[in-house]
């Protein structure tokens, strides 16, 4: 009885994790397909595009090393943009590692691997706020597990269908255009305008820096102007 | 372009950053917490670098292309001046 009352509870939060999250993951696959493109556009081979697809696992940090990889910057910097670009998952694994205290190391794991934006974005409160760990279980791992399909085989298909995509298309331009796309939804309060402005236009200014150390000036200078921009908001608020 | 074994290692260093920072509180457990303060400015991180990334390509690359043009347009005006004048 308590195995079969165990199975159910994981299976009805499988169930519901799925529902809740099936409406956003219709936006995943024009973003899977277009990095797919993107990174046969640099010249990575199928094999290194599909490797690099399962390693990183990471649209945003993928999509922003290509310009890196393309111009054969150094590791480090190509590591330390990917590292900037998945910053925002610290704080989705601080806000969301409470209901994994208890879950043996290896679901810990996969859950780290497999944690997105939209999964945390759609499920968060509902994992915080439940009780039983199999229902939390289920209602995570069913939607991340879907997610990770997904976006591996619609970056599949753009992979392999690269070579469909007209010769005369500027596809370095389309990762600009991507990336610019990506910026665009999260400069909606002024204090993130103001760390986007900062970062690009201190990565314009600092462009001859060598070893392209002026994007890391311009990230460092972005956060920075940022704080300090919610920090002024706050205090002419409260005044 | 990166290739061969640094293009793999690139992969690899991008992979210990997609698990360190998703991983980093979850599999830390019960031990670790963020100041608030490194919270907040964490969140204007992934603007920062996407601005950071686009905006030299963008304007420098745009700014150049509007100057070829502008010069393209200059030089045919002039082509065209010659040829009506006699």
């Amino acid at each position: 009885l308590q195995q079969g009352f165990m199975e159910s509870s994981f299976r009805l939060g499988a169930r519901e994790g799925l529902r809740d999250f099936l409406p956003i993951s219709v936006g995943l696959l024009p973003w899977a397909m277009v990095t797919g493109i993107a990174m046969r556009s640099v010249g990575l081979t199928e094999l290194e595009s599909l490797a690099m697809n399962l390693l990183v696992y990471a649209g945003t940090a993928q999509l922003g090393a290509l310009p890196l990889i393309a111009v054969g910057a150094p590791l480090w910097l190509i590591a330390l943009t990917a590292l900037a670009l998945n910053l925002r998952f610290v704080i989705f694994s601080a806000a969301i590692a409470p209901i994994f205290h208890g879950e043996p190391f290896a679901r810990r794991l996969a859950s780290s691997y497999l944690l997105v934006d939209g999964v945390f974005a759609v499920g968060a409160d509902k994992l915080l706020s439940a009780d039983d760990p199999h229902w939390r279980w289920g209602y995570y791992i069913a939607p991340s597990a879907f997610n990770w399909c997904l976006w591996q085989v619609c970056t599949a298909l753009g992979i392999f269908g690269a070579d469909l995509v007209p010769r005369d298309w500027s596809l370095e331009f389309m990762v600009t255009i991507a990336l610019m796309v990506m910026v665009l939804p999260m400069v909606r309060t002024r204090p993130m305008l103001v760390a986007a402005l900062a970062g690009g236009l201190g990565a314009v200014l600092l462009r001859e820096l060598p070893l392209r150390l002026g994007v890391v000036a311009g990230i460092a200078l972005g956060i920075v102007a940022g704080f300090a921009a919610e920090h002024w908001q706050q205090r002419g608020a409260s005044r | 372009m990166t290739e061969g074994v640094w293009l793999w290692l690139a992969f690899v260093l991008m992979a210990m950053t997609t698990i360190g920072t998703r991983g980093s509180f979850i599999l830390l457990g019960e031990k670790g917490r963020l100041p608030p303060a490194l919270q907040r400015a964490l969140r204007y991180a992934p603007a920062a670098a996407l601005s950071a990334l686009v905006m030299p390509d963008l304007l420098i690359d745009a700014a150049q292309r509007e100057l070829l043009d502008l010069a393209g347009r200059g030089l045919r005006q002039r082509a065209e001046h010659d040829r009506r004048a006699p």
